[in-house]
């Protein structure tokens, strides 16, 4: 496997499931031969497992923001100003960037060199359920789009 | 006056802030402010089927769901007069104890152990403990294959229901877990000596500790509740022996023992009540890294936990290795007008249920109080002792004093007090 392209979240906690509904779309309309796709529901599972087995890396995640839910963002992981200026949605224990980092901390030799992130960006999660708001759903099919082709550009 | 307050960094899951407030060189109060939601849940639940509650309850936690899905199994089952085979009760602490392990070392390693090293989190202890963070993180994930097994996932597991499992796991299942249990149990027990070289703050206060009990187990499941302070009652005479109160200040009810007041539940309480119930290996474990028994030193509960996760470990192996699959994967259950109760250790500890059904099996009423409410006012005596010493330290010295104090519960506000920030303020 070449690729990865992992979706974090929960699908049971509303629009948090974003990034596995948007993995599970991959799933239904294929995808080429190379390029693997997996689901996470949280991110300290990254850290000597997904992060190592491919390069690059796309993780597809929840990303909060005041500013309207459904838009797109693209960042590398590594990219910190990028990063902290997003707020990645995340459950007790370690975020998401926070893997991210430990992972190249403690398997600098392991770790895949290009690990991009496709955020889709909601308001925080009020009730629980499954299914994703409107505005939400309507990214999928260009959070879908976004993450495969990061994966084939940076596996070319 | 001088007032300490450390503001909070909203999560998901828990939202958290400190006060302190001094007059002179005095304490005047300390005000420790949680807004857990889980009483939305108990509402939530009015007019739903029995047959929902595990599932329902374990969104009240991301981290915590088996404790959650097994105090509601419990509940139902008393209230429907339901007694589950020994084989799915066998399979219920299997699942219970992959939790434990996973909350427990995410807990002791990645957020508690950088307080002892005086670091700021777990990515600079990484750079200096490289190899300890690594072992955690495999620790932690042999606790959630134990889960992703028994449960069909890693994260609100979907094969608990009411009676027992819509599944029971396949011998082969299982015992493709040994050799990396094994394995587990061998690096929590070097863990565990790691951590007892860690610097403990010399501390301890008298705490009443209540914890569930069994006559043979290190209780995770169980129908007494005894304390260090002469209780010794059944789950379903809690309502009669605790009480709740509300606090202006906070969403979280403070537990009290009626007649008494504030106590402590959890690993040290578990640990100090039932010590003997503990399997071998981790009792010697414990022994070797001198804990005190009883331990009064809150400090020291991150021990106590790297002893529960050798016990956890030890325990599913034996389980095991002893499985058979179970003639039915659950009992079947035929709803009755009544009421139930349900009690459980969670890795922080107690988790008690209470629920009033329908002849039909719908809930009525439902009362659920998690281990951070019954810990809160312990931990906010905890620092009202401390901010003596917090008053001649820096401001960030105080800061981490007071948040190493709060995490040595584990409440559900730990994630958000790695950030939280200190402002002092003044007046002549």
């Amino acid at each position: 496997m070449a690729a990865l392209i992992v979706g974090i979240g929960q699908a049971s906690a509303g629009d948090d499931g974003v990034g596995i509904v948007v993995v599970r779309r991959l799933k239904e309309i294929g995808v080429p031969q190379g390029i693997g796709l997996a689901e996470v529901a949280e991110p300290s599972a990254l850290i000597e497992s997904h992060l190592c087995e491919a390069d690059p890396v796309v993780l597809v995640d929840a990303v909060l923001d005041d500013g309207g839910p459904g838009r797109l963002v693209q960042f590398e992981a590594g990219d910190v100003q990028a990063s902290e200026e997003k707020k990645l949605l995340t459950t007790h224990g370690v975020g998401v960037l926070d893997a991210v980092r430990l992972a190249r901390q403690i398997s600098p030799d392991k770790v895949a060199k290009r690990i991009m992130i496709v955020g889709v960006t909601i308001r925080r999660p009020k009730h629980y359920g499954e299914g994703l708001s409107r505005a939400v759903a309507a990214a999928v099919e260009a959070a879908a789009t976004a993450a495969l082709a990061l994966a084939q550009a940076e596996r070319a | 006056m001088k007032t300490i307050n450390i503001d909070s960094l909203a999560r998901v899951e828990g939202e958290g802030a400190l006060r302190i407030r001094f007059t002179r060189d005095r304490v005047r109060d300390v005000e420790l402010r949680i807004f857990e939601p889980p009483r939305f849940f108990e509402a939530f639940l009015r007019g739903r089927s029995y047959a929902e509650t595990p599932d329902i309850t374990a969104r009240i936690c991301g981290i915590c769901p088996v404790a959650y899905q097994m105090s509601a199994c419990q509940a139902i089952e008393d209230a429907f007069g339901v007694e589950v085979d020994v084989g799915i009760r066998e399979l219920r602490r299997l699942i219970y104890w992959g939790e434990w392990i996973e909350s427990h070392v995410l807990h002791m390693f990645l957020l508690h152990a950088p307080d002892f090293l005086g670091l700021p989190d777990a990515l600079e202890m990484a750079k200096e403990h490289r190899e300890m963070v690594t072992l955690a993180l495999r620790l932690k994930k042999v606790g959630n294959a134990i889960i992703r097994t028994v449960g069909g996932r890693e994260v609100h597991p979907i094969n608990v229901r009411v009676g027992g499992f819509y599944r029971a796991p396949t011998s082969a299942e299982l015992n493709a877990l040994i050799p990396e249990l094994v394995e587990a149990r061998d690096g929590a027990s070097r863990a565990l000596e790691w951590m007892a070289r860690l610097p403990f703050p010399d501390f301890a206060r008298d705490y009443e500790f209540v914890a569930l009990r069994h006559p043979r187990e290190y209780a995770v499941l169980g129908e007494r509740l005894v304390s260090n302070k002469g209780l010794d009652i059944e789950v379903r005479e809690y309502d009669r022996n605790f009480a709740e109160r509300q606090v202006p200040y906070s969403n979280a009810l403070h537990s009290f023992v009626k007649g008494r007041g504030p106590y402590v539940c959890g690993p040290l309480a578990r640990f100090n009540l039932n010590f003997e119930n503990l399997a071998p290996l981790a009792k010697q474990a414990a022994i070797s890294a001198r804990i005190p028994i009883p331990c009064n030193n809150p400090f020291m509960s991150i021990l106590v936990r790297g002893v529960e996760v050798i016990h956890a470990f030890d325990e599913s192996i034996r389980i095991i290795e002893a499985y058979q699959p179970p003639a039915r994967p659950f009992v079947e259950v035929t709803p009755r007008e009544s009421i139930g109760f349900g009690c459980s250790e969670a890795p922080r500890g107690l988790l008690y249920h209470r629920y009033r059904l329908s002849e039909t099996g719908l809930i009525e009423d439902a009362k659920i109080v998690p281990p951070t409410s019954q810990n809160q006012k312990s931990i906010e005596q905890d620092l009202f002792e401390l901010a003596p010493r917090m008053m001649q330290l820096s401001h960030e010295a105080a800061t981490l004093m007071a948040e190493q104090a709060i995490r040595n519960y584990d409440p559900c506000i730990s994630c958000a007090t790695h950030f939280i920030r200190l402002t002092v303020e003044r007046e002549p």
